[in-house]
């Protein structure tokens, strides 16, 4: 046996929870040159993007607290670029780096992220009533709170 | 060729598709904010090419899909000096240092799709990486094909001459533990 053995490679770390009656899972993979995060509540791979800090926006005022600016690319699944998700899953891209960026400045791993939300899509015909809207925006709001807990529950970035 | 293998299942939850089901049904919005068990299962392995090179391998399974990662320490020279490097940089520059910062490195990633009618080819992209190398789209689409699952690739061995007989023996040791994985997952879900 050999008792020299170095440990393996990757650091993962995984939470879960129940969000708006849907099992949503959290899997944060770490490696030397990128994070990679997969968020899920259908159990499966969903749209994915690559996000990059801009290294050039990090001055002293992002180190203060500043958010920096952040580019995502979609590597698969990207949609529409007027649908609802794709707007929304560009924000939880650019939230999330920019979160990781906020809590360790010195982090310079770009992050690979795996988005597969329940969103529902407005029904564009129907129109929404005022009432419907505001639910419809908190619902988003929940959901993307509870998600960005659930990230933070599984940190490899400080 | 011996093999050092040292299987860790990270998680371990065996709720059958029924439960999930039910979960999915009949919980109030109200619960909002539940822990609940993780389902996506991590396996870890590694093996000993020619009983010096360590090859890692990591497998997330998912439902009906699995992300894979194929990594050769030593395989990639230049890359071995990155790795050195910014592990020695990374304690004075705090980044990651005890914070969890893996060792490996991401590498190529492509994605393959089991095909829709039998006796067809699965389709395969590669999605991150150097576009010309098809390493990595090769290995998930024979995956794809035989495994009749989706598979997402994270090959770390550039692919070069010296590289193929590591290549070659990654992928065959990956396809025996992707069945024991499926063995082990079938059985669990009964």
């Amino acid at each position: 046996m050999d008792t020299q053995q170095a440990p393996f490679p990757l650091i993962n770390r995984q939470a879960a929870r129940i969000i708006q009656g849907r099992h949503t899972e959290v899997l944060v993979v770490s490696f030397i040159d990128k994070i990679l995060i997969l968020i899920s509540q259908y159990g499966k791979v969903g749209s994915l993007m690559h996000t990059i800090v801009d290294q050039q926006s990090l001055t002293v005022s992002t180190a203060a607290g500043d958010l920096a600016s952040t580019s995502s690319s979609f590597l698969l699944g990207a949609g529409s670029s007027t649908s609802k998700k794709t707007q929304l899953y560009q924000v939880y891209a650019s939230h999330i780096s920019q979160m990781i960026q906020h809590q360790n400045p010195m982090e310079s791993r770009s992050v690979v992220l795996s988005l597969a939300l329940a969103i529902q899509e407005p029904d564009l015909d129907r129109g929404q009533s005022g009432e419907e809207e505001k639910e419809e925006r908190l619902r988003d709001r929940e959901l993307f709170e509870n998600v960005v807990e659930l990230v933070n529950e599984c940190c490899v970035w400080m | 060729m011996t093999s050092t293998s040292e299987t860790t299942v990270l998680s371990n939850n065996n709720s059958s598709h029924r439960d999930a089901q039910q979960q999915q049904q009949g919980i109030p919005p109200s619960s909002t904010g539940t822990t609940s068990a993780p389902r996506f299962k991590v396996f870890q392995e590694t093996f000993m090419f020619m009983n010096q090179q360590p090859v890692n391998i990591q497998v997330i399974d998912m439902d009906n899909s699995q992300w894979v990662w194929i990594s050769s320490a030593g395989a990639n020279p230049l890359q071995q000096q990155q790795q050195d490097a910014l592990q020695g940089g990374g304690a004075t520059a705090g980044a990651g240092g005890s914070g969890g910062a893996g060792t490996g490195a991401f590498g190529d990633l492509a994605m393959a799709m089991p095909a829709f009618r039998a006796g067809q080819t699965p389709v395969s992209s590669t999605l991150l990486g150097n576009p010309i190398d098809e390493t990595a789209a090769g290995i998930a689409r024979r995956l794809a094909s035989k495994f009749k699952r989706q598979f997402l690739v994270n090959l770390d061995i550039p692919a070069s001459v010296d590289n193929a007989m590591v290549l070659a023996y990654s992928e065959r040791k990956l396809v025996d533990m992707l069945r024991v994985i499926a063995e082990t997952t079938a059985a669990g879900d009964v």
